[in-house]
């Protein structure tokens, strides 16, 4: 299982090097913003840009990375470098459990890293300009977005990233399954490509349908997004189980 | 050791293998032959795990294939399949870290007699260096069976005998080499064996001592017999 | 060593160790390489190698002793036996050969004579 994994991290870590590579010139941007001042014309354009910059890029780069997880993944069942793979003494469970150990790993870690930055580049901001009343309200506008009652704070921030973090796992999951069964049931087949796309459509779907059953109206926002997060993570564990077991008796590379 | 049972493949209407039923045995050098398309590639794919048959059953040993017989059946494809950042030395550490049966020291003896070193890229090798490369990979193994799909292919005359004293090295009574290639002749001295193949279907396995003490033909003859008027 | 694939392969390597034999490049009772060894060699199936020892044992021109390999037979007149029988056999084919083109055996002495002297003239 750890050869597995070091091979799944090898074969998406230059995905993740252009993410940092990224992060990284937008950072060093608004370094430079808040060093020159924002009553400096130059620095105030430069905290204007790399904010909502860095939003985007802890946003995309998080997606990114799964949905580069998912195309990996569909190279090793689609090209000749599966062989290298799948002729390894391993078992589907343990070859896809790598996958989603990898992709779990990466997703966790990368939002953990782009909250931190956020955090230190907010406190950065805070001791250096004294009011953030424009990132404040754009926060509430969020929280006001998602019909939630609540106070604005780390905690709850924290919550909703991390539901938000569960669900996006979760749909990255369904689309491994997609996959999985466009290669190995559907491969060949009219229709393959619009199947599986309106099969991963209709799972997503049901993921979202039962997070909003078992999130009943009475729950309190720390409940409610526990609830979205417990059952996207259940989600994809089934969908991994399913996944390995189509994998197992069904894919040819 | 290597069973097949009435073993069938098909790609949609394609059957690639057709109610193949043989029996490979350890202590033979088998040699795979059939036109383009006949089903070799498919059947070793089959072996080696990497496809599922439609129906039917193969067996090593008498379990289905699997991950234990993947740990004992060292496969070639004919295609290169390296990943794309892999050099010859990240190849071997690669094989190393899932194949208990693989020996850096061999391999390494290997890439030498073959001309090859440890820091070059796969992805800017000659066809005859892959080819060179996937061989040296696959014998530094320690298994029961070795398949190779087309050991000869992209390698140069002078290089052949080089790969054929490497192949007969581990011809051994304990095991299997079963090998395809549309270069009969390259065969007809280290091989023992030969599986005919057409259409998916096979058409017989024989010894090839045999045939040339009874029928005084070659196997290169027979080849000609079996397949002549389907290639013209 | 190059083979005519359609003659049995063990037949082939075993006249080209005969001949060694005859000749003394091995001496009687000189070891033979291994199964495996000989294999190599010459390039051919390990199962053809020891097909050959098998062949070459029957017919009395060496021996394998267990756990120490195979040896040339010592008895000089076995090599010599073996060295008439293909002495024979060549000169049967050349016979055959000649019939072939339409000449006679007594052609062929003419010509060997022929040859025997061109050789000498050029000593």
């Amino acid at each position: 299982m750890k050869q597995l994994l070091k091979y799944e991290f090898r074969k998406t870590w230059i995905a993740k090097l252009i993410v940092l590579g990224i992060t990284a010139a937008a950072e060093i941007a608004f370094l430079i913003g808040v060093a020159l001042g924002d009553d400096n014309k130059t620095g105030a354009a430069l905290i204007g840009t790399s904010v909502p910059l860095l939003v985007m890029i802890a946003l995309f780069g998080v997606m990114f990375i799964g949905i580069q997880s998912v195309v990996v993944l569909h190279r090793d069942m689609n090209t000749k470098q599966g062989y290298m793979l799948y002729m390894t003494p391993r078992n589907s469970y343990q070859i896809l459990g790598a996958k989603f150990l990898e992709n779990g790993l990466s997703l966790v870690l990368s939002a953990a890293a782009f909250f931190l930055l956020g955090m230190l580049d907010v406190t950065l901001l805070f001791s250096r300009f004294g009011q953030l009343d424009q990132l404040w309200e754009m926060g509430k506008r969020m929280l006001e977005a998602l019909n939630a009652e609540v106070e604005l704070n780390t905690g709850t921030f924290l919550l909703l990233a991390l539901s938000m973090l569960a669900s996006w796992l979760g749909t990255v999951s369904v689309a491994y399954l997609a996959d999985i069964v466009s290669s190995a049931l559907l491969n060949g087949k009219k229709c393959n490509g619009l199947v599986s796309f309106l099969f991963f459509v209709l799972l997503s779907a049901l993921m979202g349908w039962l997070q909003n059953l078992l999130r009943t109206p009475g729950m309190d926002f720390t409940a409610a997004m526990l609830v979205q997060a417990g059952v996207a993570v259940a989600y994809s564990a089934v969908m991994y189980f399913l996944s390995a077991y189509i994998m197992d008796h069904y894919l040819s590379v | 050791m290597l069973k097949c049972e009435n073993l069938t493949k098909t790609f949609g209407s394609k059957r690639a293998v057709d109610g193949v039923t043989m029996t490979l045995e350890p202590g033979h050098v088998y040699a795979m032959l059939g036109p383009n398309g006949s089903g070799k590639t498919t059947w070793m794919k089959m072996a080696a795990g990497l496809m599922k048959p439609t129906s039917g059953d193969i067996s090593f040993q008498g379990s289905p294939i699997g991950v234990e017989s993947r740990s004992r059946i060292a496969y070639m494809s004919t295609e290169p399949y390296f990943y794309a950042w892999m050099t010859a030395g990240s190849a071997g550490r690669y094989y190393q870290d899932f194949f208990a049966d693989f020996s850096m020291d061999r391999y390494r003896e290997l890439l030498r007699q073959m001309d090859l070193t440890e820091d070059l890229k796969t992805k800017s090798l000659s066809s005859g260096m892959a080819a060179k490369l996937k061989i040296a990979l696959t014998l530094a193994r320690d298994a029961q069976v070795y398949m190779l799909d087309e050991p000869f292919n992209g390698i140069d005359l002078l290089a052949r005998d080089q790969i054929r004293t490497c192949i007969l090295a581990e011809a051994k009574p304990e095991k299997l080499l079963l090998l395809s290639s549309h270069l009969v002749e390259e065969m007809e001295a280290i091989a023992d064996r030969a599986v005919f193949i057409r259409d998916g279907r096979l058409v017989e396995v024989r010894d090839l001592e045999e045939m040339r003490e009874t029928d005084g033909v070659s196997m290169a003859n027979r080849y000609r017999e079996i397949y002549g008027h389907v290639e013209g | 060593m190059n083979f005519d694939p359609m003659i049995p392969i063990w037949l082939q390597v075993a006249t080209s160790l005969k001949r060694e034999i005859v000749t003394g490049r091995i001496p009687p009772g000189g070891k033979l390489p291994g199964g495996r060894d000989l294999a190599l060699q010459y390039g051919i199936n390990p199962n053809t190698a020891a097909r050959i020892y098998q062949e070459l044992e029957r017919e009395g021109v060496c021996q394998t002793r267990r756990g120490l390999g195979t040896f040339v037979t010592e008895d000089a007149e076995s090599v010599a036996a073996l060295r008439r029988d293909m002495a024979e056999a060549a000169l049967l084919r050349f016979v055959e050969e000649l019939r072939g083109l339409g000449l006679s055996p007594r052609d062929g002495i003419r010509m060997l004579m022929k040859e025997e002297e061109n050789a000498n003239a050029e000593m």
